[in-house]
C-alpha cells in the first residue's frame, strides 16, 4: 500500500510517542557506544544490539498503523461502492480526454444502455443517443468546462445537455424515447492531474411528460372556448358535411392500415394513401375554418410526411399516426356533441321565444295561464 | 385515449419479453384501432387492468400453437393448458410491472393483471377505442391491445 505524506504524519502522532521516546534514547544509546573512540567489536556488537532493539517496536508499531489505515482505506472504498451502486442517478468522471474514469454508478449503464461504461469515451456513448449537432454542442461545452478562462458557473449555464430527448433502438430497430438530464460541475484535485470533471445523469421522462401533459390540458382548456365560439358561428349543415366527411377519411385511413402487407413497398403506399385520404379533410377544416382540427391534422401530416422521407419502415413507426387518427376521431365526437347541444339549446331557446312572443300578443292567455 | 408514450411502454415491454425471455426477437406490425367491433382474441388473453388517472385495459393475446413453441423455445417441456395459461399470465405480470414502473411518478394506477378465459367480454373503457397492434414472432401472430380512457 502507498501512503500519502498526511498519512506518514497521522502515523507519527497518537501513541507513537510512548514508543518513539525509549527507541530514539537506545538508539542514540548504540549511537554513543559506537562513536565512542577505540570502540572494542564488543562494543560495537552491543550498540547493534541496541539499535535493532530501538527499532522493532517502532517497527510493530508502524505495522499496526498501516494495517489500521489500510482497514480504513477500505472501508472508504466499500462505501464509495456502495454509494454509487444504490444512486439512481449516474455518476461518473470525466477526465481532460473526455474519457469516463472508474468507477462509476451502477445506473450509470442502466440510464445509457450500455454494459461498461467505465473507461470509454463520453462521446462514444452519447452518439448513438443524440443528433449530430446536439453532439457537437455537449463536446465543446465540456472543453469549455475545462477551460482555465472561463468562468465555471457562467459555463455550467451553457449546459446543452440540461434535457435531452433520447432515442434507444433496440436489434429489432424499436425504438424507445427517454428523457435524460445531464449536469456537470469541474473539481480541482490535490495535483493538476487529479482535476476532473464530475458529471450526473439522471431520467427526468416522468416530469417531462408531466410538465407536457399539464401545458397540453392548458392549451385544450383555451382551444375548448374557442372551439365552442368556432361551433357557434358554423353553419350547422356545412359542420355535419365536414364532420361526415373527416369521419369517412379517418375510418378509410384505419382500413388501408388494418389491410395485409408488410414489405417496404406496401408500407410506402399505405402512407400515401393515409396522407392522400387526411389531406382533403385538412382543406376542408382549413375552410371552414376549424383552427383545432386543422392543427391535429397538420401533426398527423408532419409525421407521415417524415416517415414518407425514410428508407426503411416499421410496424413501431405507424403508431404516432395511429395514435393521432384516434385523437383526431375524439376531436371530431367532442364537436359532434358540443353541436348536437347546441342544436338543442337553439331548439329550446327559439321555443322560448315563440311562447314570450304569443304571450305579448294574448296578454289574456298568459294571466289565464298565471291564474290556473 | 391512449398516448404514443403510454403504447410505446406496452409495445417495448412485450418485445424485450420475447428478445429476454424467449430469446428469439418478436416484430412490430402496423397498428390499427379497432373501430366497428371489439378486437377479437384468440385462444389465451393475458389482461392487465389499469385504473385511477387512466382507466383501460391492456391485453396480449395469442394462438394455442404459437405458446406452445414459446414453451418449446424457452426449454419447458409440459406444455399443457395451466403452462400456457401461465405463460400469458406471465406476459401480462411483465407488462403490468412496466407499466407500473413508468407511469408511476406520472399519475397513480392501480394496475392488475389476470388470465382472461374469453367466458367474460372484455370490459373497455366505453368512449374509448382500442389500438390493435400485432405482434408478429416466427410464423405467429398475437395480438397486444391497448385501450385507455382518457
Amino acid at each position: 500500500m502507498k501512503l500519502h505524506p498526511h498519512e506518514w504524519t497521522r502515523l507519527a502522532e497518537g501513541d507513537s510517542g510512548i514508543v518513539a521516546l525509549p527507541a530514539a534514547a537506545l538508539a542514540l544509546c548504540a549511537a554513543w557506544l559506537a562513536a565512542l573512540p577505540g570502540a572494542s567489536t564488543q562494543r560495537l556488537v552491543l550498540a547493534g544490539i541496541c539499535a535493532a532493539l530501538a527499532l522493532l517496536p517502532l517497527t510493530l508499531h508502524l505495522r499496526r498503523r498501516i494495517r489500521a489505515l489500510a482497514a480504513e482505506c477500505a472501508a472508504t472504498q466499500r462505501q464509495l461502492l456502495n454509494i454509487l451502486g444504490s444512486v439512481r442517478e449516474g455518476v461518473f468522471a470525466v477526465d481532460r480526454d473526455l474519457r469516463l474514469s472508474a468507477p462509476c454508478s451502477a445506473a450509470m449503464g442502466e440510464l445509457l444502455r450500455v454494459s461498461s461504461p467505465a473507461g470509454r469515451r463520453l462521446e462514444d456513448l452519447l452518439r448513438p443517443l443524440l443528433d449530430q449537432e446536439t453532439l457537437t454542442a455537449a463536446l465543446t461545452f465540456l472543453r469549455l468546462l475545462w477551460s482555465e478562462q472561463a468562468d465555471e458557473h457562467a459555463v455550467e449555464a451553457l449546459n446543452p445537455l440540461g434535457q435531452v430527448k433520447v432515442t434507444f433502438v433496440s436489434a429489432r430497430a424499436a425504438s424507445e424515447h427517454r428523457y435524460l438530464s445531464f449536469s456537470f460541475r469541474r473539481v480541482a484535485g490535490t495535483r493538476p492531474v487529479a482535476d476532473c470533471i464530475i458529471g450526473a445523469v439522471a431520467d427526468v421522462t416522468d416530469r417531462v411528460l408531466l410538465a407536457r401533459e399539464l401545458e397540453q390540458a392548458e392549451a385544450a382548456g383555451d382551444s375548448q372556448a374557442e372551439l365552442l365560439l368556432q361551433l357557434v358561428r358554423a353553419d350547422p349543415i356545412a359542420l355535419l358535411a365536414f364532420l361526415d366527411d373527416a369521419d369517412t377519411a379517418f375510418r378509410k385511413s384505419n382500413a388501408l392500415l388494418t389491410a395485409p402487407g408488410s414489405e417496404p413497398r406496401q408500407l410506402q403506399k399505405k402512407l400515401i394513401g393515409v396522407m392522400r385520404e387526411l389531406d382533403a379533410v385538412t382543406g376542408a377544416a382549413e375552410m371552414l375554418p376549424f383552427a383545432s382540427f386543422a392543427q391535429r391534422l397538420q401533426g398527423i401530416d408532419d409525421v407521415l410526411s417524415g416517415l414518407c422521407a425514410r428508407e426503411q419502415l416499421h410496424g413501431n413507426d405507424f403508431l404516432p399516426i395511429v395514435v393521432r387518427l384516434d385523437e383526431l376521431m375524439s376531436h371530431a365526437a367532442t364537436m359532434r356533441f358540443i353541436h348536437q347541444h347546441l342544436v338543442l339549446l337553439r331548439a329550446a331557446s327559439a321555443a322560448l321565444a315563440a311562447c314570450d312572443e304569443r304571450a305579448a300578443l294574448h296578454p289574456e292567455i298568459s294571466e289565464g295561464l298565471e291564474l290556473s | 385515449m391512449s398516448s404514443e408514450f403510454e403504447v410505446g411502454v406496452f409495445v417495448n415491454s412485450v418485445m424485450h419479453y420475447f428478445e429476454t425471455k424467449v430469446q428469439q426477437p418478436a416484430a412490430c406490425g402496423i397498428p390499427h384501432l379497432a373501430l366497428r367491433r371489439q378486437p377479437q382474441l384468440a385462444d389465451y388473453t393475458g389482461m392487465v387492468s389499469i385504473s385511477g388517472r387512466r382507466d383501460g385495459v391492456v391485453l396480449f393475446s395469442a394462438p394455442r400453437s404459437m405458446l406452445c413453441v414459446m414453451l418449446m423455445c424457452m426449454q419447458q417441456t409440459d406444455l399443457s393448458h395451466e403452462h400456457r395459461r401461465e405463460l400469458v399470465g406471465q406476459i401480462a405480470d411483465t407488462l403490468s410491472g412496466d407499466a407500473q414502473r413508468s407511469f408511476r411518478h406520472q399519475y397513480s394506477i392501480a394496475v392488475r393483471s389476470q388470465v382472461h378465459d374469453g367466458e367474460a367480454p372484455v370490459v373497455y373503457p366505453v368512449h374509448a377505442r382500442p389500438i390493435v397492434i400485432p405482434i408478429a414472432w416466427r410464423s405467429y401472430q398475437a395480438h397486444l391491445v391497448v385501450c385507455l380512457d382518457s
